[in-house]
C-alpha cells in the first residue's frame, strides 16, 4: 500500500509547468493533465435520481412526517424543523425544542440522507433509524416517548387501519420507524446540475460551469464529493487558519465530535455536510451562525485551504451552488 | 401362531427400525452439509468483502481517485455481512465478533485517512498555482522595484529547491526531511511577504498531512483483516476435520448399538419361548396326580366353576360323583404299597377308558377320585356310578385268600342338589358316606338321603 508510485506522476509534471513560467503553457498542460486524468477517474459528484417508486409504506411515513400529533401538544411535527422549501432544514441558527431549550447544533437537511455513511453533525448516528430512537427516546424534542406515542396513534382508527394495510401488523416502535424511515429515505433531489451529469448539456448555465470549475481548483471538492457533494467524511475546521467564532470563545458546541469521542484528535471535527439544497437551507454551520452563503464560501476558503477568494469567484461557486437545489419527487409532497 | 411366524415379526420390526434410524441419520447430514455450504459461503464473503475494502483503502492513493462514496458503501456492506453470522459452530462463535472488533478500530484509521487524504489531495492540488503566485508577486515587486534582480533570482532559486527537491523528495518518498521555508533574504516587499508565508504555510500543512498520511497507511497496513480471515478459514477447516471423524465413529457406535439391540431383541424372544414351554410343562404337572396320571384336587377345585359356568350357560345339569374304594387298604396292607399302587394304576386306566372324553375324572386323595360328569340325566349318572362300581370291584389273590376291592360312590347333582361348587363336592362326599352306611359298594344320591 505505498503511497510513493502515484504521487509521482504529479511532481514530474509539476517541474515541466514551473520551467516554463508562461501562464499559457500552463493552462495548456493542465488541460492535457485533466483531459487524460478523465478518462480514468469516477465522477467527484455522481447524478441522484427520483426512487423508483413510491410504495404505500413511503405514503404513510409520509403522514406520519407532516402530523402535529407527532409531539404532545400538538403543536409540531418533523417538517417543522424539516421544511421542504427551506431545503429540508429551518431558517433559525438552532431550532427550539418542546422543552424550551434550544438544541445544541443547527438543523440539518432531511433531504438526500446518506445510507451509507452516520449522521448528525458530530457523525455520531449511525443510522436514519438510530437518529429517530434517539429523538423519541430523548423526549425532550417532540415531548413524547415511544410507547405514549403509540398509544396516541393507536386511539386514531385510520391510522390502525392504514398500518394493518401497510405492515400487516399494529402500531408499534418497530412498525412506525420503518414507515418514516423509508420516506426520509425516499426525499432525493434531483438537481439541475444532475440532469447535466447525466448527458443534458443544456440543463445549466455556462456560469455554473464556471463555478464548478473553480469549485475543483479551489479544491472545495476535496471534502465535498460523492453523491451528496459532501456528507461522506468527517473533516477538522480550521485545518489552515485555526477556527474560532467571531467575537466570542470556543463553546461546547464548537468542540464537535470531541463531544462524542473525548479524543483530542477530534476537537472541532464535524461530518462535512453535503452541499445539496445549500441555497435555501440556511443559515451555515454547525451552530447556525452564518446568513450569507457567500460568506460561508470565503469562510471555507479561508480557514479549510487558507486562500481568500475573490469576490467574483464567491459568487460563480454560488451560482454552481445554486444549480445543486433540487426537487423532491412530487408524490412525496406534502 | 407357529415359531416362525413369532420370529419373523420382530425381525420385521427391528429391521423397520433401523431402515428408520438410517434415514434419520441421512436427514440430519444433509442438515449438516447444507450448514456448512453456509459457513462456506459466509467466509468467502466475508474475504470478499475485505478484499474490496482494500482495494477502496488502495485506491484512495490514487490520483484518479475523487469519491468517498465507495468506501463507506464498501465499509457498510462489510459490517452488514459481519452483523449477520449464519449459525456457527461453538469453535467459530467468538471470532466473527473479534472480526468486526478490529473492522470497527479499523474503520476509525479509515475515517482519518479520508480526512488527511482530502487534504493532501487539494494541497497537491493547489501547489502549482501557489508556486505560481509567489511566481507573479515576485515579477510584481521586481517591476516595482522593491528588490533588484539578483534578490529575485535568489528568491526563484529557492522556491524550486524547496518546491522541487524538498517537497517533491517528500511527495516521492518516505524520507522525511523537512525542508527549509524561510526566505533567503529579508523581503522587503509586504504583498510578497505574504504570499511567500502563504506557500511556506500550505507547504508545512501539505508536509504534515502526508507524513499523517504515511503512518495511517503503515497502521492500516498492521491493522488488516486477513489474517483474522485466515484463522477463521483454519478453525472452520478443523471444526470439518473433527466432524468428520466425530461422523464416522458416530456411524460405527450406532452400527453396534443396532448390533446389540438385535442380539439383546432375539435372546428376549428365545427366553420368553423357553419360559412359556416350562410354564405350560409345569401347569400341567402341577394339575396332574402323578401315579395314575388323572388329574388332582387341584385340577378339580378349578375345574368345576368351569363345569358349572358352561351348565348354567346351557341350562344343563352337572354331576359329581366321589368314590372311595373300599378294601383298599387291606390290599397295600398286606400285599404292599408297590401292588396298591398298581392296583390304583389298573383302576384309574379302567375308569378313564370308560369316559366320555369332556367328563372329568380326578384322585383327590390315596382311594378317593371324584368323577364330574356334565349333561347327565339321575338315571345317566346312575348307570355311569353301577358301571364304574363295576370297574372297581375286584378280586385278588393273596396267599391262597381273596382279597375284594370294591367301591362306594355317593352322587350330588348341579343344580338340583346346589348350586355352589364347593357344596356340590361336599354332598357328594356326604352322599358317599351314606352309600359307606349303607352296606358299601353301592350308589347313595344326596338326594335321597
Amino acid at each position: 500500500m505505498s503511497s510513493c508510485f502515484t504521487w509521482r506522476v504529479f511532481p514530474t509534471l509539476l517541474i515541466f509547468i514551473t520551467h516554463s513560467v508562461v501562464l499559457r503553457l500552463l493552462a495548456i498542460n493542465l488541460a492535457i493533465f485533466s483531459s487524460l486524468s478523465f478518462a480514468h477517474q469516477e465522477a467527484a459528484i455522481t447524478p441522484v435520481t427520483w426512487p423508483d417508486s413510491i410504495t404505500p409504506q413511503m405514503l404513510l411515513g409520509k403522514q406520519l412526517f407532516f402530523d402535529v400529533k407527532l409531539s404532545k401538544d400538538n403543536q409540531s411535527s418533523c417538517a417543522t424543523c424539516h421544511q421542504f422549501d427551506k431545503g429540508g432544514s429551518i431558517p433559525v441558527d438552532r431550532p427550539f425544542m418542546f422543552n424550551g431549550e434550544k438544541t445544541r447544533y443547527n438543523s440539518t437537511s432531511i433531504f438526500n440522507l446518506n445510507q451509507d455513511y452516520v449522521l448528525g453533525w458530530l457523525g455520531h448516528i449511525s443510522t436514519a433509524q438510530d437518529q429517530l430512537n434517539r429523538l423519541m427516546s430523548g423526549k425532550n424534542v417532540m415531548g413524547l416517548s415511544w410507547s405514549e406515542l403509540v398509544s396516541k396513534l393507536q386511539a386514531d382508527a385510520q391510522y390502525v387501519a392504514s398500518f394493518k394495510k401497510v405492515f400487516n401488523a399494529p402500531i408499534s416502535m418497530g412498525t412506525i420507524t420503518r414507515a418514516i424511515v423509508s420516506y426520509e429515505n425516499a426525499l432525493v433531489t434531483p438537481a439541475p446540475f444532475d440532469r447535466y451529469m447525466l448527458g443534458d448539456e443544456s440543463a445549466v448555465s455556462a456560469d455554473v460551469l464556471e463555478g464548478y470549475d473553480l469549485f475543483q481548483r479551489y479544491g472545495c471538492i476535496a471534502c465535498h464529493q460523492g453523491r451528496n457533494v459532501g456528507s461522506n467524511l468527517l473533516q477538522k475546521i480550521g485545518i489552515v487558519i485555526p477556527f474560532q467564532p467571531i467575537g466570542k470563545a470556543l463553546s461546547v458546541a464548537d468542540l464537535g465530535r470531541y463531544n462524542f469521542t473525548n479524543k483530542p484528535q477530534d476537537r472541532q471535527v464535524f461530518r462535512v455536510p453535503g452541499l445539496r439544497n445549500i441555497e435555501k437551507s440556511g443559515p451555515y454551520l454547525h451552530d447556525g451562525s452564518i446568513a450569507e452563503l457567500s460568506q460561508v464560501i470565503k469562510l471555507m476558503g479561508t480557514h479549510q485551504l487558507g486562500r481568500d477568494i475573490p469576490q467574483s469567484d464567491v459568487n460563480l461557486i454560488e451560482i454552481f451552488l445554486q444549480s445543486l437545489t433540487g426537487k423532491v419527487h412530487p408524490d412525496l409532497l406534502p | 401362531m407357529s415359531v416362525y411366524t413369532r420370529f419373523l415379526i420382530p425381525t420385521f420390526i427391528v429391521f423397520f427400525i433401523i431402515l428408520l434410524s438410517y434415514n434419520y441419520i441421512e436427514v440430519q447430514a444433509v442438515d449438516y452439509k447444507t450448514q456448512q455450504n453456509q459457513i462456506h459461503r459466509y467466509i468467502s464473503k466475508l474475504e470478499k468483502a475485505d478484499a474490496k475494502l482494500d482495494r477502496q483503502i488502495l485506491r484512495m492513493d490514487s490520483w484518479y481517485f475523487s469519491n468517498y462514496d465507495n468506501v463507506n458503501l464498501v465499509y457498510k456492506e462489510y459490517f452488514n455481512i459481519l452483523d449477520k453470522p449464519p449459525l456457527l459452530p461453538e469453535a467459530l462463535k467468538d471470532t466473527v465478533p473479534k472480526i468486526k472488533r478490529s473492522l470497527k478500530a479499523k474503520h476509525v484509521l479509515i475515517e482519518k485517512l479520508k480526512s488527511s487524504n482530502a487534504i493532501l489531495r487539494n494541497s497537491v492540488n493547489y501547489l502549482p498555482e501557489l508556486v505560481n503566485v509567489v511566481d507573479l508577486d515576485i515579477d510584481v515587486a521586481l517591476g516595482k522595484g522593491e528588490i533588484n534582480l539578483k534578490q529575485a533570482s535568489q528568491l526563484r532559486h529557492s522556491v524550486q529547491n524547496i518546491v522541487f527537491h524538498g517537497v517533491t523528495r517528500q511527495l516521492i518518498s518516505r524520507v522525511n526531511v523537512k525542508p527549509d521555508l524561510t526566505p533567503p533574504i529579508q523581503i522587503p516587499s509586504p504583498l510578497l511577504e505574504k504570499s511567500w508565508y502563504d506557500m511556506q504555510k500550505h507547504i508545512e500543512v501539505l508536509i504534515k498531512y502526508k507524513q499523517r498520511d504515511e503512518d495511517l497507511t503503515v497502521q492500516l497496513e498492521n491493522a488488516q483483516l486477513s489474517g483474522q480471515l485466515e484463522t477463521l478459514n483454519i478453525l472452520f477447516a478443523g471444526h470439518l476435520l473433527s466432524l468428520e471423524e466425530n461422523q464416522k465413529l458416530q456411524k460405527w457406535w450406532l452400527i453396534g448399538y443396532f448390533l446389540v439391540a438385535v442380539v439383546l431383541i432375539i435372546v428376549l424372544f428365545l427366553a420368553v419361548r423357553y419360559y412359556r414351554n416350562q410354564h405350560s410343562v409345569h401347569r400341567l404337572e402341577s394339575l396332574t396326580d402323578p401315579l395314575t396320571g388323572l388329574g388332582n384336587r387341584r385340577k378339580l377345585t378349578e375345574q368345576i366353576p368351569v363345569y358349572l359356568a358352561k351348565a348354567r350357560q346351557n341350562d344343563d345339569t352337572v354331576g359329581v360323583l366321589f368314590i372311595d374304594l373300599d378294601g383298599f387298604k387291606s390290599v397295600n396292607d398286606n400285599m404292599g404299597h408297590k401292588r396298591g399302587d398298581q392296583l390304583l394304576q389298573e383302576i384309574s386306566a379302567n375308569m378313564q377308558a370308560s369316559l366320555r372324553q369332556n367328563d372329568l375324572i380326578t384322585r383327590i386323595g390315596g382311594d378317593e377320585f371324584v368323577v364330574v360328569i356334565p349333561c347327565a340325566s339321575a338315571s345317566n349318572l346312575r348307570r355311569i356310578a353301577q358301571n364304574l362300581i363295576s370297574i372297581c370291584t375286584i378280586k385278588v389273590d393273596y396267599m391262597n385268600k381273596e382279597l375284594n376291592v370294591s367301591a362306594s360312590v355317593g352322587v350330588s347333582c348341579f343344580p338340583d342338589d346346589t348350586r355352589r361348587p364347593n357344596e356340590l363336592l361336599e354332598f357328594a362326599d356326604k352322599a358317599m358316606y351314606q352309600a359307606k352306611l349303607n352296606g358299601k359298594s353301592c350308589i347313595a344320591f344326596y338326594i335321597d338321603i
